[in-house]
């Protein structure tokens, strides 16, 4: 009999926690999906004219990627035939075709192949304790431009950010939260890709009180997921297509 | 009794199952397309692509230009080595090796007993070579076409550090750090914009930031004169230069 009743027990006891557990959960679901709907409602209208100034803005600015194209290939193109005509006069023109191809890749207008390092900079993705700022977790302009200066320093000879060139008139600028590079929007992550010494360049940024430890160490403040920089023997690096704020206009 | 608590017991599994399913699957959050919602900053946008595409067309126009110049004139030594060094000529005024002139602004930044009065701190001017870099970024940001340091053109390949204190490398030549001019060619109001936020920098470190206006174009940048020796870099399929 007290077996029986010690069996009862047990059943009646795992009914009421699977019942209050369920019970929960109904509840759960039912908040939440009071709070999908009130967000849902909160969120504003989309207006057809944006969603129309969305599809333009996308459809340009895919013509413009296939323009930027069209213009490296023409540039390569021309440098092809300059090598050409660097012949004809063998006491002036090697000296004038050897100057174009030298100030073209000093410039970027030429595509350019090389030894070199590559490396990403990204936010810190993990959540932000809530007792420090943001803006330590996540990566600034004022971050690619210190990059980007060592590098120099390194003796990189050319430089890109996700595919944008950094030449002469190049600025790295945050507008809101978004970076521009060469007046063109880019997001994380940031591919840093540097045509040079690839020792120099990866000691110059590793070295001990360096710019990779100024930005990733919490001791520094700072909080940013950098990857260690890759040496590859063949980078590429792709030409400017823009009008240098406006010189070539 | 038993067998009819067992399949209650199964049962009531069976469902609670279900549910964590459908509850794990079900909830998520709401997205909000900024680029949808933001059609003001997507019009201005959109207007810098259109302005980025006239420029395209007509760079595309120009280099198509030249092909055929070259093409026409191979048999022509003179005119082909003419038409070389316009072409040149331009791309020396876009590398910075070519000294340009126009209406711009001069920055004046020097130690200054006032600035150090109003609660600066020369100490701070460890860092002076990163807002220098950071300066420059923003004119070039906002319009700049040439901006020289101390008449050191900065370029591409620029670099810009403070070796002590009183040592500073501008494309690896010494400078004087007490008092340093900046000269800038370009659009005036958008650069001064630019740099708003630096004259603040610069007198946190005990330095004074003045700005002049060169209006009458007269304003002159000097091209850069180190040697340029590309080791590494080379146009696809190029042999070393």
């Amino acid at each position: 009999m007290p077996i029986k009743t010690d069996k009862r027990l047990r059943l009646t006891v795992s009914l009421t926690m699977i019942s209050v557990i369920l019970g929960l959960m109904l509840s759960m679901q039912y908040k939440n999906m009071r709070v999908t709907a009130e967000s849902q409602a909160k969120l504003p209208q989309i207006d057809p004219k944006a969603q129309y100034t969305a599809e333009q803005l996308g459809r340009i600015k895919d013509e413009n990627q296939g323009l930027e194209e069209s213009i490296e290939k023409l540039n390569k193109e021309l440098h092809s035939l300059e090598k050409l005509a660097g012949n004809v006069d063998q006491n002036l023109a090697p000296e004038i075709r050897d100057e174009l191809t030298k100030y073209k890749i000093m410039s970027g207008l030429l595509a350019v192949k090389g030894p070199g390092i590559t490396f990403t900079v990204d936010d810190n993705k993990k959540d932000t304790p809530t007792d420090k700022d943001v803006l330590l977790y996540i990566t600034h302009d004022s971050d690619l431009r210190m990059l980007v200066n060592e590098l120099f320093i390194a003796g990189a000879e050319a430089v890109s950010i996700n595919g944008q060139r950094i030449t002469t008139t190049t600025g790295i600028i945050c507008i809101g939260t978004v970076v521009k590079i060469n007046n063109q929007r880019v997001a994380t992550p940031f591919v840093l890709n540097a045509i040079g010494d690839p020792k120099n360049m990866i000691n110059a940024l590793e070295t001990r009180g360096g710019v990779i430890e100024l930005l990733t160490r919490p001791e520094n403040g700072r909080y940013l997921t950098i990857t260690p920089p890759k040496q590859s023997p063949s980078i590429t690096i792709p030409g400017y297509a823009g009008d240098f704020n406006g010189m070539k206009k | 009794m038993e067998t009819k608590h067992k399949v209650s017991l199964f049962l009531v599994s069976i469902l609670l199952g279900s549910m964590l399913t459908v509850q794990f699957t079900t909830v998520h959050r709401p997205r909000i397309d900024n680029k949808v919602v933001d059609n003001v900053q997507m019009n201005a946008e959109l207007t810098q692509e259109k302005d980025r595409q006239k420029f395209y067309y007509s760079e595309i126009d120009r280099l198509e230009q030249q092909i055929k110049t070259y093409e026409n004139k191979q048999g022509n030594r003179e005119e082909l080595v003419k038409a070389m060094a316009e072409d040149l000529d331009k791309v020396k005024l876009l590398a910075g090796v070519k000294a340009v002139k126009g209406n711009g602004i001069i920055i004046t930044i020097e130690d200054s007993f006032d600035a150090v009065a109003a609660g600066g701190d020369p100490s701070k001017a460890a860092s002076l070579d990163y807002y220098l870099y950071q300066l420059i970024n923003y004119l070039n940001g906002n319009e700049a076409q040439a901006v020289a340091v101390e008449n050191h053109r900065i370029v591409s390949v620029s670099s810009i550090r403070s070796i002590s204190q009183n040592n500073l490398q501008v494309n690896a030549v010494m400078i004087d750090p007490r008092k340093i001019s900046i000269k800038a060619v370009g659009n005036i109001e958008q650069m001064k914009i630019g740099m708003n936020l630096f004259p603040q920098f610069f007198r946190e470190m005990g330095k004074d930031f003045k700005v002049t206006d060169v209006t009458n174009g007269s304003l002159i940048i000097p091209a850069y004169e180190s040697t340029v020796d590309f080791k590494y870099a080379q146009p696809e399929g190029d042999k070393k230069l």
